[in-house]
């Protein structure tokens, strides 16, 4: 039995530890952080790419996001995506996991011909974890969250193992379904090179506006969104008292024990 | 008088103590304006167990009856809530942010076309009946505060472990509800549960932690704990090669400690494994190295030999316990 | 028994990678007798696999490609150029240790295997009050400018060199990893890519002579690099060779140490390129310095165990091989075993850490730098 498309999304952020906070203008400043794709999407997408290597099918990413996240949709194709498609609009601005659900839901449907849609588990940056389940509901379809491996029983079913308190499940979903993917469940193949070279110059990108997906303005960005953001703050790191001992081991060990008990009480 | 309802996770009729930690907040949040809390709980057999819920904070308690809820199973679980926040049309609906409460909320938030905001670390409710939340993000150093502006309910997730169930009330009202389990051929089955020995160290109030220093060998990090009473965690390198389980490393991507003593023993301190000792109270470490970045996050830094000083150390405080 | 598919193909594959070497092997087993990780794996089964076209044990992952077996074989086959080319074949199979291709993924986003940010590569040299030099370019290896500890080495490197009236240009714009860690891998593509683009970024600085400070750099530079249309724009030395001219010309006057030194050859600047006598020279200029040496030393120096991609992909078998140098070490009563590789000095003190032997461990550079105070 072979699969049909295999569809992934895929969130490029910056790297969390690389993000400056302004706590003038109470803005964050992503400019110098380094952009990568969202590691847990990368699991996703590898999952994918597998299920692809032993059912068969397409896999297509789909991204929501601005233009500078091109190349990025271009290496997925690299790590061995067969297509890519981007949804880039302004009146996208501004959206909570609501409207971005419904967007990613919108251009799955016009994809079609899915029987596995798969997520990353949440993303680096808002972390929410939302958007899977969402985009689920949007469609219609089953889902399973936190997903660790997937097997082809038969046709349209599949048993998947999930992530739950001190072990795992096994369950089994008819398709389509969706799933997230667990961070860290599998090891990412490193792209193809030559393909990379062929995606740079050859490949075209499918890029949708949200009138390609016939959305309407309220639906999408601030005024789509169910939820706003009023302000930020910085949660610096706990002032630590950063007292030294030194010595030789027995009164480093006198000193500790000393403190210890006196916490202890 | 508004309704905040609160999705309490059990497990073969044991509660997820995080959803204790939101009904007990959603408590405090209702008492000083004059709302009431409803706990909503699903299971097996829960009649019997769903009073007791008032003791932390629940008015009342909706229970629902089916062998299939046993343990959380996403279609029977979303459609029988969905159904109940359909016919009562409750302001407010919260859960812990665990994995299943978030795999209920983010669909759930989406069946209402409503706002959900995500393991936020502190809530309240504004003036004008809007939630407000404290929402981190970008690995826990930025929050953002957050309001839900359209659709009902309201909803949100807590972060786990923020804040702390107290048994304070009494007996709740409890309705049971007969379970609409639709459809009858559910398209997720569940085949197997495995569960093995689970320590939640997020949840430890002491902790003693061995890194990469120790070389593998976690005998006297082991040792310690034992004699001051506390749990055992690792840096993720030596979850990495095997040397511990996945459950107890500790960092950005692992647990995140809340204990009030930590004693971190061999590990340099980068920044994804200090991400997760940030809300421990007092931070004793011991490394051989001046210069590890772990001293800027320690209270107390020892410079030396971990295997000359623990076993000092040790016998030092044998038969202290406290 | 499990059947063998017989694949020419890969047989020839990896007979191009040996320098037609492969087809000297006589399965005497010297190879493996010699193997500094014997027996966890047969190099005498890999090298005869691969003459008949069976590449798929996953065995080449452990080898350190120390090259004591090259050295050992009565055939001059060159075994380490086998397994790397199995490497590349095992690459493509997809049959690649987990971690090696978390640390491609590394160099690919930040361009160095740590994955320390980019920008913050020049953070070693702050606070540096040296002035940087215009034609000889220092490259600097990702672990020199990234690891606290290794970082030391470099700020005395490059303090010594103006010292020495040689103003280096160093922390360079568009400096990033070399690319070891991706050859010892097997992958080829990003490879070319990541050569190209160094010799690019190298070239707009016009040097006359590229200093590296990496013995695994010196490798890639000098002998990896033209065999990917990239050919660095100068000529390229190690900067113990640099140390050394500097020395014996007189431009350079090291100072004074009373103790006894012991000197590492690192495995990629002896056996493989054959730097032996250059380090030893700057050692030995050193007033009161007692170097002493191993019983295996020279070309037959023992391996630091993280070669061929073993520090990055953690291979705890490899500790039994650091262990047996730092014995050795100790044999010769030497306070202090000097070394001239980023890699050997972190599997070292990594290792001392753990077994504590009464040694320490240092930089030729930091030997040089303590001797002048």
């Amino acid at each position: 039995m072979s699969l049909r498309n295999i569809i992934v999304t895929l969130k490029v952020t910056p790297k969390p530890e690389e993000i400056r906070f302004d706590p003038v203008t109470k803005t964050i400043d992503r400019s110098k952080a380094t952009n990568e794709i969202n590691p847990a999407d990368k699991n996703a997408l590898e999952m994918a790419l597998q299920l692809r290597d032993r059912y068969g099918g397409r896999v297509i990413v789909v991204s929501m996001g601005p233009p500078f996240w091109e190349p990025f949709l271009k290496l997925a194709v690299a790590m061995g995506a067969d297509d890519a498609v981007l949804i880039s609009d302004r009146a996208l601005a501004g959206s909570d996991t609501l409207p971005t659900s419904l967007t990613l839901a919108r251009a799955i449907q016009k994809i079609g011909d899915y029987d596995i849609i798969l997520a990353g588990e949440e993303s680096s940056d808002g972390g929410t974890g939302q958007v899977p389940p969402g985009i689920a509901e949007w469609l219609g379809i089953p889902h399973v969250t936190y997903v660790t491996s997937i097997d082809i029983i038969e046709t349209g079913k599949a048993r998947v193992k999930r992530t739950i308190k001190g072990g795992y499940e096994i369950l089994e979903v008819d398709m389509p379904f969706l799933a997230s993917i667990e961070l860290g469940c599998n090891t990412p193949r490193f792209p193809d090179f030559r393909r990379k070279r062929w995606a740079e110059r050859e490949f075209k990108l499918k890029v949708w506006s949200t009138v390609d997906l016939g959305l309407n303005p309220e639906e999408v960005g601030f005024k789509g969104s169910a939820t706003t953001v009023d302000t930020l703050v910085e949660l610096k790191p706990p002032e630590r008292l950063k007292r030294i001992i030194t010595g030789a081991p027995e009164e480093v060990a006198e000193e500790l024990a000393r403190i210890i008990r006196e916490l202890l009480r | 008088m508004k309704d905040i309802w609160v999705f309490v996770e059990q497990d073969s009729g044991v509660f997820e103590e995080s959803s204790l930690e939101v009904l007990t907040k959603a408590r405090e949040i209702a008492d000083a304006r004059g709302y009431r809390v409803t706990g909503v709980l699903l299971g097996r057999d829960v009649r019997r167990i769903a009073g007791s819920l008032g003791w932390y904070g629940a008015h009342r308690v909706i229970a629902v009856e089916h062998p299939i809820l046993e343990s959380y199973l996403s279609e029977p679980y979303t459609n029988i809530i969905g159904g109940l926040i359909e016919e009562r049309d409750p302001d407010y609906f919260l859960a812990s942010a665990t994995r299943n409460g978030r795999d209920l909320a983010g669909r759930l938030a989406v069946r209402f076309r409503t706002g959900l905001q995500a393991h936020v670390i502190n809530l309240d409710i504004a003036e004008d009946g809007s939630l407000i939340g404290h929402v981190p993000g970008f690995g826990g150093n930025i929050v953002a505060v957050v309001r839900n502006v359209k659709g009902r309910p309201q909803m949100a997730t807590v972060a786990l472990g923020v804040f702390r169930p107290k048994k304070l009330w009494g007996e709740a009202e409890v309705e049971v509800v007969e379970a609409k389990i639709d459809p009858l051929e559910p398209k997720v089955r569940r085949v197997e549960v495995v569960r093995k020995g689970y320590v939640d160290l997020s949840k430890s109030k002491r902790v003693v932690v061995g890194g990469m220093g120790t070389g593998g060998d976690l005998t006297l990090v082991r040792e310690l704990a034992r004699i001051i009473k506390a749990d055992v965690g690792v840096s993720r390198p030596l979850s990495d090669i095997g040397v511990a389980p996945k459950d107890i490393y500790i960092g950005s991507t692992g647990v995140s400690l809340n204990a009030d003593l930590a004693v971190i023993v061999g590990v340099s301190g980068a920044p994804h494994f200090v991400s997760g000792i940030r809300n421990v109270k007092t931070v004793i470490s011991i490394n051989k190295d001046p210069e590890a970045p772990i001293v800027e996050y320690s209270d107390y830094f020892a410079v030396g030999d971990l295997f000359e000083i623990l076993p000092r150390l040790i016998e030092k405080l044998r038969g202290e316990a406290g | 028994m499990a059947r063998l598919r017989l694949d020419f193909e890969v047989r020839d594959r990896v007979m191009k990678y040996s320098y037609g070497t492969l087809s000297l092997c006589y399965q005497c087993g010297v190879c493996t007798a010699s193997c500094l990780i014997s027996p966890s794996i047969s190099v005498r089964r890999i090298v005869r696999e691969a003459q008949i076209g069976v590449a798929t044990r996953e065995d080449s992952w452990k080898c350190l490609t120390c090259r004591y077996c090259d050295t050992t074989c009565p055939r001059g086959v060159r075994i380490a150029d086998v397994i790397l080319g199995e490497r590349v074949i095992l690459y493509e199979r997809k049959m690649v240790p987990e971690r090696l291709v978390d640390t491609l993924w590394r160099v690919y986003e930040t361009g160095n295997p740590l994955g320390s940010p980019m920008r913050e590569r020049s953070v070693w040299a702050k606070g540096l009050n040296v002035e940087s030099g215009v034609d000889v370019l220092l490259y600097t290896c990702c672990m020199n400018a990234y690891d606290r500890r290794l970082q030391k080495v470099t700020r005395s490197l490059v303090e010594i060199l103006a010292k020495a009236g040689v103003k280096v240009a160093y922390a360079w714009d568009g400096e990033s990893c070399c690319g070891d860690i991706v050859y010892s891998v097997g992958e080829e593509y990003f490879l070319e890519e990541l050569a190209q683009r160094n010799v690019e970024a190298m070239e707009r600085f016009k040097p006359t002579l590229i200093v590296v400070t990496s013995p695994h750099m010196y490798n890639m530079l000098v002998n990896v690099y033209p065999r990917y249309k990239a050919k660095p724009p100068a000529p390229v030395v190690h900067y113990t060779q640099l140390l050394a001219e500097l020395i014996t010309s007189g431009r350079f006057k090291p100072g004074r140490f009373n103790g006894t030194v012991t000197y590492h050859d690192p495995c990629y600047l002896g056996r493989w390129n054959n730097i032996y006598e250059e380090p030893r020279t700057v050692l030995q200029h050193i007033e009161g310095l007692k170097l002493v040496e191993m019983e295996h030393n020279r070309s037959n120096s023992l391996c630091c165990g993280g070669g061929g991609g073993a520090f990055w992909s953690e291979n705890v078998e490899a500790r039994g091989v650091t262990r047996r140098r730092l014995r050795e070490a100790t044999a010769v009563e030497s306070q202090v075993m000097a070394t001239a590789c980023p890699y050997c000095i972190r599997m070292f003190e990594d290792e001392l850490k753990i077994s504590k032997y009464p040694l320490a461990v240092s930089d030729v550079v930091e030997v040089l730098a303590n001797s002048l105070r």
